[in-house]
């Protein structure tokens, strides 16, 4: 048996099969992130240099299965924040809020390709999806006038 | 690093599996295939870094637990590292460097979370996801299985640092220990020590705990 079966960097690496087997990844975590940073390859090469938004906070539903109830997401960059609040059943319904208001083009851009959908915040910086497939999405941003374009993360609707 | 801890008195068995060769390799394996699959992303073959997503993910994921956030917050990190990447592709100069550079931006990350705390609220199921023996894969061997549960009851009774120290340490190919004493706010020169009276306290732990298995039925 040769000397390294035994010491630390063993312990350590039984120790790593301990911790895949008693907490492994969640179901389709790999498939997400690739998802993920496939979007982000696309965003880059619409050349529009957005930032990052981040999300802040994220307010669960229900129990049950994701979909059937509502849930909202807040997201931030710099001193706008960006409320968006996902409801339905299949289908599902984009609420959003730009607070403060601001004058944007919005576009819900679904990981797997299907097409982009844009709508425009009003006045009082609210905006609407109706009807957005369940799936993998980013919302795109994009100032009317002075601003950066802002991106949020992929989320699960 | 010697790693003489006395056997408890009385037990002749190795509290720790050597298993150590066949892990080291897919560890290394692992780097070599997020370098392989980071070099062919840089050639123009977006097929590489899916290649590369599907090797560090895994890893960026105990990376990420070992910080105790829950399932959607380390998710959420998972994915703010992956398109750090992507937007810092050009910043990565040595193809070789991916790994490192993929782990460190999700520890610094998953750092600032465990800090300032999103406002997320755990849920039972989030303590759920560790997996009971009974319900592992048939596949796997009953002795593989009882080391695992051993091994994972065995560190739960450890101290949150070195609980959060062993997974970093354990999942990270070749570590830099002041890149991580840094990161951790841990007294430089401290990380290796540490992990040492980590996993002798792991071990003393093991040992009580086959000492209470082995009480003799007369």
């Amino acid at each position: 048996m040769s000397d390294r079966t035994v010491g630390p960097e063993a312990d350590l690496e039984r120790l790593a099969a301990a911790f895949e087997s008693a907490d492994p990844p969640p179901a389709g975590l790999v498939e997400r992130m690739r998802a993920a940073a496939r979007s982000e390859v696309r965003l880059a090469d619409l050349d529009l240099d957005f930032e990052l938004l981040t999300l802040v906070e994220r307010t669960s539903g229900m129990a049950g299965a994701r979909g059937s109830s509502a849930y909202t997401l807040r997201f931030a960059y710099d001193d706008i924040d960006v409320l968006v609040r996902a409801s339905g059943n299949g289908t599902m319904r984009l609420d959003g809020w730009l607070v403060p208001p601001t004058p944007m083009i919005v576009r819900v851009l679904a990981l797997d390709g299907s097409p982009v959908l844009e709508t425009a915040a009003d006045a009082l910086g609210r905006f609407e999806f109706a009807e957005v497939e369940s799936g993998m999405v980013r919302l795109l941003l994009l100032p009317e006038g002075d601003g950066a374009p802002l991106a949020s993360p992929a989320f699960e609707i | 690093m010697a790693s003489g801890v006395a056997e408890p008195g009385g037990g002749d068995r190795e509290v720790v599996a050597p298993a150590g060769g066949a892990a080291r390799e897919a560890n290394a394996t692992v780097w070599a295939e997020a370098t392989a699959g980071f070099r062919l992303w840089d050639a123009g073959d977006e097929a590489g870094l899916d290649q590369l997503v599907a090797a560090m993910t895994p890893v960026l994921w105990h990376v990420v637990r070992a910080f105790r956030l829950t399932t959607e917050q380390s998710e959420d990190i998972i994915q703010t590292t992956w398109l750090a990447l992507v937007r810092n592709r050009a910043k990565i100069l040595d193809p070789a460097a991916v790994g490192g550079w993929l782990t460190t931006t999700a520890r610094r990350e998953a750092w600032r979370v465990a800090k300032v705390g999103t406002r997320s609220t755990p849920t039972e199921d989030d303590e759920l996801t560790f997996r009971l023996p009974k319900q592992r894969s048939a596949e796997q061997t009953v002795v593989a299985d009882d080391e695992d549960a051993r091994l994972w009851a065995a560190v739960r009774t450890l101290d949150e640092r070195c609980q959060m120290l062993l997974r970093i340490v354990a999942f990270e190919h070749r570590p830099d220990y002041k890149l991580i004493a840094a990161d951790l706010g841990m007294p430089v020169g401290s990380v290796g020590p540490t992990r040492g009276r980590c996993l002798d306290k792991l071990k003393t732990a093991l040992a009580a705990a086959a000492f209470v298995e082995e009480v003799p039925h007369e």
